[in-house]
């Protein structure tokens, strides 16, 4: 009699738990026929995907920002197809890639087109697939790479509007051998992770000096460490060359940089190497101490809101500021403007809102931003093609975030974006 | 160059303040078989006190020493509201619930802290006096480094003399070795046991407020440092104060060591060791075997 009670509940509760499936998925399938609901009330909604928490949560906090800032500029003009006004969703998820899947099919089942997809490479690997199998058009405004964008991309509808760390790379190996021709050494201090790893040998293979760069030494340390002492006290004592002829090459980010480098100005490190070079955004490091930055190349997609005098920058700036007052732009807020920009364009130009039109009407797309006009990447390349910018930011305690940009280079995007393009 | 000298100048320079990270944990083991995971978030609280209070800007020495040591007074506050309201009901119910409590806790504070605080990272300047360096064999040694040795040394000192010669120490020995007994013959188990933990809380929010002009104050430095210190508390022996700054300068010094002649090993270099002492020793340089059995 136990056996057939215990069975009983078993296979009521089976049944239940079917019933609850079977539920679940028809509301998605509604959801999902309905796809365009987020637009059929006059209001497209783009989304956006990253920790607004947490270690990374200002690269999120800036994407918001920067675009928001988009949106309110469309909006103001009249919107995107014939008058319909944009909207931004952000998803609030932790920095793993469970939460960005989580997150995409959530935007998935409520119709939003497009997603400025996510902050971290291995989430937009997880969630890539999840918007191509929903038909979502996956604009990165985080992730880059051959792997993403390139020719030989798995995912077709994935776009990036990041810059990428062989672009970066590219662009330094270009700038510095003009600027530091007595440069022989270069040290590396990074994090242990692949585009920590593997920026400094795209730089030495693509240093355009007369005589080549060699790595000297490198160091990596586990992300998020903040403790550099051993590195800074071995790197003082073993960087006996010339100051002229070795330079120090930093791909930490955020408050590793930041730690690292308050550590190098107190031992007095910053005085042995001709340049400091940075690839992961200098500009948040810089604000951060106040006035007493000390000199750094950094090379990225925007690098620093000044150094550029036309009339979309300005107006994202100006706008910027309303949003933020006494914030300024970061390359991620850049980043996620230019995304959103490309966005519309591709809403207006596409004959219906689906995945294959718009990522057709994306291709090759020009995009006005506010390092100048670029193109979107066509067949071979879903990568952005704006300006690498490579500026030496430093300490001004006179400017108003205490940065100031003490020189400034651009190298196009269709030059700086090669090694990805062969990826 | 010979570079051993500076190698072992520097791991010294790194191990001394690694310490007085390390020193509440083991002091808070020792006394009340708690293994404090909350300490990094306790660390980093402090930290974001000091910075926050300071600005930022470069001010005074005494307003600088002032706000080191109002940091680490604020967190032993915020230690008496966390004993009280959660770690004394855990006391009894076994080390595995006061992990779990005090990971909760350590959640909650890396929450917390960006509410607050902003997702920026903040930094604090050294006063002028503080600022400069100092060259020993080869090796260049900041200012503040010696400070941050003084500030681990003086603490080691001042934790010896207190548990040795204090009644407070005697009291706290006595309710390590056996509360029960120790209540039985009078001593107030609870308030000494409280009395310990706010001291430890005191000793991370110092601790945050000292390495905070090296480091970047952000919810990253909960985790930073913390993992370290658990290697130098657990090598130098759970719940020895010696054995713990024996364990974490012996651990700057090989980490020098890796750094400057076996790079590709460095990130790794504390947890071999700790594997190797797990292995040979279990019970840590200076700790004992039946406290083992408890944990």
């Amino acid at each position: 009699m136990r056996h057939l009670a215990v069975r009983r509940r078993a296979g009521v509760g089976l049944m239940a738990m079917m019933a609850v499936v079977i539920g679940i998925s028809a509301c998605g399938s509604n959801a999902k026929s309905a796809s365009g609901s987020s637009q059929s009330s006059g209001k497209i909604t783009l989304g956006l995907i990253g920790p607004l928490s947490g270690p990374v949560a200002q690269t999120t906090t800036d994407a918001r920002r920067g675009a928001q800032v988009a949106i309110d500029q469309i909006n103001a003009a009249g919107g995107v197809r014939g008058g319909q006004k944009l909207a931004l969703k952000v998803a609030n998820e932790p920095a793993d890639p469970a939460g960005s899947v989580t997150a995409m099919r959530n935007f998935g089942s409520e119709g939003v087109p497009i997603v400025m997809g996510d902050m971290l490479s291995p989430d937009c690997d997880a969630s890539a697939p999840v918007a191509q199998s929903l038909g979502i058009l996956d604009i990165s405004a985080g992730c880059a790479g051959g792997n993403l964008t390139g020719p030989k991309r798995e995912f077709k509808t994935f776009f990036s509007s990041a810059g990428s760390d062989s672009a970066q790379a590219y662009a330094l190996g270009h700038v510095l051998p003009a600027r530091y021709p007595k440069v022989r050494n270069l040290y590396v201090v990074g994090y242990d992770y692949l585009p920590g790893t593997q920026t400094a040998s795209y730089i030495e293979n693509t240093w355009k000096g007369k005589e080549p760069i060699k790595v000297k030494k490198q160091y990596f340390v586990p992300l998020t460490q903040l403790n550099f002492s051993s590195i800074v006290s071995t790197i003082g004592a073993s960087a006996t060359a010339a100051p002229g002829t070795q330079g120090l090459l930093l791909t930490t980010y955020g408050s590793g940089t930041l730690a690292l480098l308050q550590e190098m100005q107190q031992s007095g490190l910053i005085n042995k190497f001709a340049f400091i070079a940075a690839t992961f955004m200098y500009y948040q490091p810089a604000v951060a101490l106040k006035g007493k930055a000390p000199k750094v190349v950094d090379s990225y997609s925007y690098v620093y809101w000044g150094a550029f005098h036309n009339s979309v920058n300005n107006k994202f700036v100006a706008d910027y500021l309303k949003i933020a007052p006494g914030q300024y732009p970061s390359d991620w807020s850049f980043q996620a403007y230019v995304a959103v920009l490309a966005a519309a364009k591709a809403l207006d130009k596409a004959k219906k809102v689906n995945l294959a039109d718009l990522s057709s009407a994306l291709e090759g797309a020009t995009i006005n931003g506010p390092t100048g006009t670029f193109q979107v990447g066509g067949a071979d390349s879903h990568q952005f093609l704006f300006p690498t910018v490579v500026g030496q930011l430093g300490g001004d305690p006179s400017a108003p975030d205490g940065v100031k940009a003490f020189s400034l280079n651009t190298i196009p995007g269709e030059l700086s974006n090669s090694i990805a393009f062969k990826e | 160059m010979n570079l051993l000298l500076p190698a072992i100048i520097g791991g010294i320079a790194y191990g001394v303040p690694l310490f007085l990270v390390a020193s509440g944990l083991t002091l808070v083991y020792g006394v009340l078989r708690v293994l404090n995971f909350a300490h990094g978030g306790l660390l980093m609280v402090g930290a974001y006190l000091f910075a926050w209070a300071l600005g930022g800007r470069s001010v005074s020495l005494w307003a600088f020493i002032g706000a080191i040591v109002g940091a680490g007074v604020v967190v032993g506050l915020l230690g008496i509201l966390v004993e009280r309201g959660m770690f004394s009901r855990l006391y009894g119910a076994g080390t595995e619930v006061s992990l779990l409590g005090s990971y909760g806790l350590l959640l909650f504070l890396t929450g917390i802290a960006p509410v607050i605080w902003g997702n920026a990272p903040l930094t604090q300047a050294l006063p002028s006096a503080l600022a400069g360096k100092v060259t020993i064999a080869g090796a260049a040694v900041s200012v503040f480094e010696f400070v941050e040795v003084g500030v681990g040394v003086g603490v080691a000192i001042g934790l010896f003399l207190l548990l040795k010669r204090t009644r407070l120490g005697v009291q706290a020995t006595a309710v390590a070795e056996d509360r029960e007994m120790a209540r039985a013959l009078g001593v107030r188990a609870a308030r000494v046991s409280g009395l310990v933990f706010v001291l430890g809380c005191f000793l991370a929010g110092l601790a945050g407020a000292v390495v905070a002009p090296t480091s970047a104050v952000s919810v990253d430095l909960a985790s930073s440092f913390i993992l370290t210190a658990f290697a130098a508390v657990i090598i130098g022996g759970l719940g020895s104060v010696e054995g713990a700054l024996i364990a974490a300068v012996g651990l700057g010094i090989i980490d020098s060591l890796c750094v400057t002649y076996l790079p590709s090993v460095e990130p790794y270099s504390f947890y071999i060791v700790l594997a190797v002492m797990l292995t040979l020793r279990p019970q840590g340089l200076l700790g004992r075997r039946q406290a083992l059995g408890q944990f």
